[in-house]
């Protein structure tokens, strides 16, 4: 018999604005150093005083990508509303624009969420739900931050479960001497930053065709993906008053379901709440887990593909420069014992209707056996000369 | 063949002498106490909930007694380990703490004074000679108030007596595997230290009220995994990049330290280079902790939690207990082995005497074990609690 896909509950919340949740603190320097490096970003703008006491902002700031660390589902929340019974989850992409303001330490940030819309398609899955919804995420002044388009990708649980490959159960193994390789590779793009330092990257010194250089990181593990969750602000008891979110009403199944981010719970039995042990999240950091929903091993966040995807692309700017605008579709998630390696390429130079001088590229996140992890495009806001 | 040796005459350089200090670059903010409890695996609502917390007698958010270590850069190990101990590798042994009265807040700073104390060398069934080195952390607020002292054992050894231990045997490397149904019974027996937090709530536990041989609830946390290890390491503010003035004149290789584990875990010049290479979780002598491959090089046989985590362990249990009329005073702290991944931690503790102290304290004391689920004792304690005696 073949198992009912039913999306209709989903038209009931389409363009309705959801309960929000709220940061119960201001931003701290702290939350935005955890956050770069979680999401190996290491660009002293971000993290080192000095360096960013002698920027043009003369104080720390966050890097674009931090608006998704402030709210409690990575920005899945208006992507994932509305019951399809007995489904998964995962992340399939965003679409983001950035609208100037940073994020500094003492703001508060606060996401408005909408459901946008969704359409089903035949995937390897079988029928699946692509679903998109808006965050808007605001600072204390009512300046717009940020709109981040989130995809989600809903389909059977037990579709996901009967296709996961064993083949990919184990982590590749690397010897020091192929670690040592990944280090050296991993320290040039560092080196761009520390080169670059605080002077502009000029959109006249780019060409169309020009290539950004490659950044790689990882390998990845199960500590350096808990590093990453633990820097989402959300994944701390008590650092946000949740809303009320039923995550069986959603249509997981009981055992994925769990209290995360449950704010009764939190009171109560608080160890159910956390997303890293309890509820649909396990399977990043427990590879039982993870093969109940069709990945072979411990898998790393969609979310935080999206910020590597904005990492490399503003790091690359500078200071002077910003990502006003990009698409990322995550076709498979980074693995324990993978590296993530990045490309891009120059493909137009546009001056837009506000006097703005863009550069259009196109990126590419990759493993280091060329599967593809992420696709798409952006713009990237340049200083120009004279 | 010679006996292995252990040279531990450099130490004698550093005893009794202050050591550069390092200094968190912010002030206290609740989330870093937020993320402290929970690495910890202690929810007390006092000091992740706002609410509760301002209906508690401090009126805010305060962060536990254990929450000194966080605001170094070492956990409390850095006086216990200085001096070259060529070819070593260290494990941590023990603390003492004593606990002067004043409580951290969110905007606070603290001031960590550091003396080398003294070091003895014993020969270990475990890893032939080895140096047991003692050193202080006296911890202050920003107004100058002493706020704790931690006297930190560490356990230096030859590093090729550690691998040693584990070559030639298999034993102890995969973790224990629990059922679904294992688990789901572990969570009532965890909820139940909860529940005797939740009832104790804002009010007080008094002296009065408390017997001789009598025992503390039992509170059991874990299973432990990578994942819980690698939030307790995050939740220490040293750990993240630009968090820390750190220490200009600590170097791991002078130290003794061997080579894959002699990377340089906080080196405030590469940090602003290349600071991949300064994580301890990745590099340098703190990664057998979260990387199996090299706990078995030092002597653990899989995943191992941090001696520092313990010590927390011991005063939340303590202080979780006593409320928030009450404080641990004192507590004298030996690990024994660490905990490790798939293990769960039991504690259990039994009050051994009452009595007022010279300054007309209310005391309890009580002796604190801590174990795995075979049985295995992994730290034991001599903790001494102060209570309020209830109103005549």
């Amino acid at each position: 018999m073949v198992e009912a896909f039913d999306c209709s509950d989903i038209d009931n919340y389409l363009g309705k604005p959801m309960d929000q949740s709220f940061l119960r603190e201001p931003i701290a320097g702290n939350d935005i150093r955890r956050w770069v490096h979680a999401m190996h970003y290491p660009n002293l703008l971000h993290f080192d005083p000095k360096f960013a006491g002698e920027s043009q902002f003369g104080k720390l700031v966050a890097p674009q990508s931090f608006a998704i660390a402030t709210d409690d589902g990575h920005g899945a929340g208006p992507a994932c509303v509305g019951k399809i019974a007995n489904s998964h989850l995962l992340f399939g992409g965003d679409e983001w624009w950035f609208y100037g303001p940073r994020i500094l330490p003492g703001d508060t940030i606060e996401n408005q969420r909408i459901p946008f819309d969704y359409a089903v398609k035949q995937t390897g899955f079988g029928p699946t739900c692509f679903q998109r919804g808006d965050n808007n995420y605001v600072n204390q002044n009512g300046e717009a931050i940020a709109k981040q388009r989130s995809t989600a990708i809903r389909y059977l649980a037990s579709a996901g479960g009967g296709s996961v490959n064993e083949a990919d159960f184990d982590e590749p193994e690397w010897t020091d001497e192929e670690m040592d390789a990944f280090d050296a590779r991993r320290f040039a793009w560092v080196k761009m930053l520390r080169d670059l330092g605080h002077k502009e990257r000029w959109w006249d010194d780019v060409s169309v065709g020009d290539k950004l250089d490659e950044r790689l990181f990882g390998p990845h593990s199960i500590a350096s993906f808990t590093t990453e969750w633990r820097a989402y602000l959300m994944n701390t008891w008590g650092a946000i008053g949740f809303r009320k979110n039923d995550l069986e009403a959603l249509g997981f199944t009981r055992e994925m379901a769990g209290y995360e981010n449950d704010p009764d719970m939190m009171l109560d039995n608080t160890f159910l709440t956390d997303g890293a042990y309890y509820g649909p999240s396990r399977g990043h950091l427990f590879p039982k887990y993870a093969r109940r929903i069709g990945m072979p091993r411990g898998y790393g966040y969609g979310a935080s593909m999206g910020s590597w995807v904005t990492d490399y692309l503003s790091g690359w700017a500078g200071e002077h420069g910003m990502v006003v605008h990009s698409i990322a579709n995550y076709r498979g998630p980074a693995l324990t014992g993978d590296v993530t390696i990045q490309t891009a390429e120059v493909t137009e130079k546009s001056v837009d209707a506000d006097g703005r001088h863009l550069i259009h590229v196109k990126h590419l996140m990759e493993n280091q056996r060329g599967v593809k992890m992420c696709t798409g495009t952006a713009e990237i806001w340049l200083p120009k000369k004279g | 063949m010679s006996a292995p040796e252990l040279d531990c005459s450099d130490l004698d350089n550093y005893i009794g002498k202050p050591m550069q200090p390092a200094r968190m670059v912010d002030p206290i903010a609740n989330s870093d106490i937020r993320r402290w409890v929970q690495a910890m695996h202690y929810p007390n609502l006092l000091h992740y909930d706002h609410i509760y917390a301002a209906q508690s007698r401090h009126g805010q958010l305060v962060a536990p007694q254990s929450f000194p270590v966080v605001m170094d850069c070492a956990h409390g190990s850095a006086p216990s380990c200085i001096g070259m101990i060529p070819n070593s590798h260290m494990l941590f042994g023990g603390d003492e703490w004593w606990f002067y009265g004043p409580t951290l807040k969110a905007g606070e700073r603290v001031f960590n004074e550091r003396i080398p104390f003294d070091y003895t060398v014993k020969n270990t069934s475990s890893f032939g000679p080895t140096c047991f080195q003692r050193g202080d952390n006296f911890y202050y607020n920003q107004d100058g108030e002493l706020v704790a002292k931690q006297r930190s054992t560490s356990i230096r050894y030859l590093q090729a007596a550690g691998e040693a231990s584990q070559s030639g045997s298999t034993e102890g490397q995969d973790d224990p595997v629990w059922t679904d149904e294992e688990l789901e019974s572990l969570e009532d027996r965890k909820f139940t230290w909860i529940q005797m937090l939740h009832d104790l709530g804002h009010s007080p536990r008094y002296w009065d009220t408390v017997t001789v041989g009598e025992d503390l609830p039992e509170r059991v946390f874990g299973p432990h995994s990578i994942v819980s290890f690698t939030t307790e390491w995050r939740s220490y503010l040293f750990t993240s990049w630009g968090t820390t003035h750190r220490r200009t004149d600590l170097d791991i290789e002078a130290l003794g330290f061997v080579g894959p584990m002699a990377g340089k875990e906080q080196d405030p010049t590469l940090e602003r280079i290349n600071p991949e290479q300064t994580d301890g979780a990745y590099i340098g002598p703190s990664r057998g902790h979260l990387f199996p491959r090299w706990a078995r090089y030092i002597g653990m046989p899989r995943g191992y939690g941090y001696g520092a985590s313990m010590g927390a362990w011991l005063t939340d249990y303590a202080s979780g207990w006593a409320g928030e009329w009450g404080m641990v005073r004192h507590s004298a702290c030996n690990y024994r082995s660490p905990a490790l991944t798939g293990d769960i931690t039991i504690q259990t503790a039994k009050i051994t005497d009452k009595f007022v102290d010279e300054d007309g304290r209310h005391m309890v004391k009580m002796e604190v074990r801590m174990t795995n689920q075979l049985g295995s004792v992994l730290a034991t304690a001599k903790t001494t609690v102060e209570l309020p005696v209830r109103p005549a």
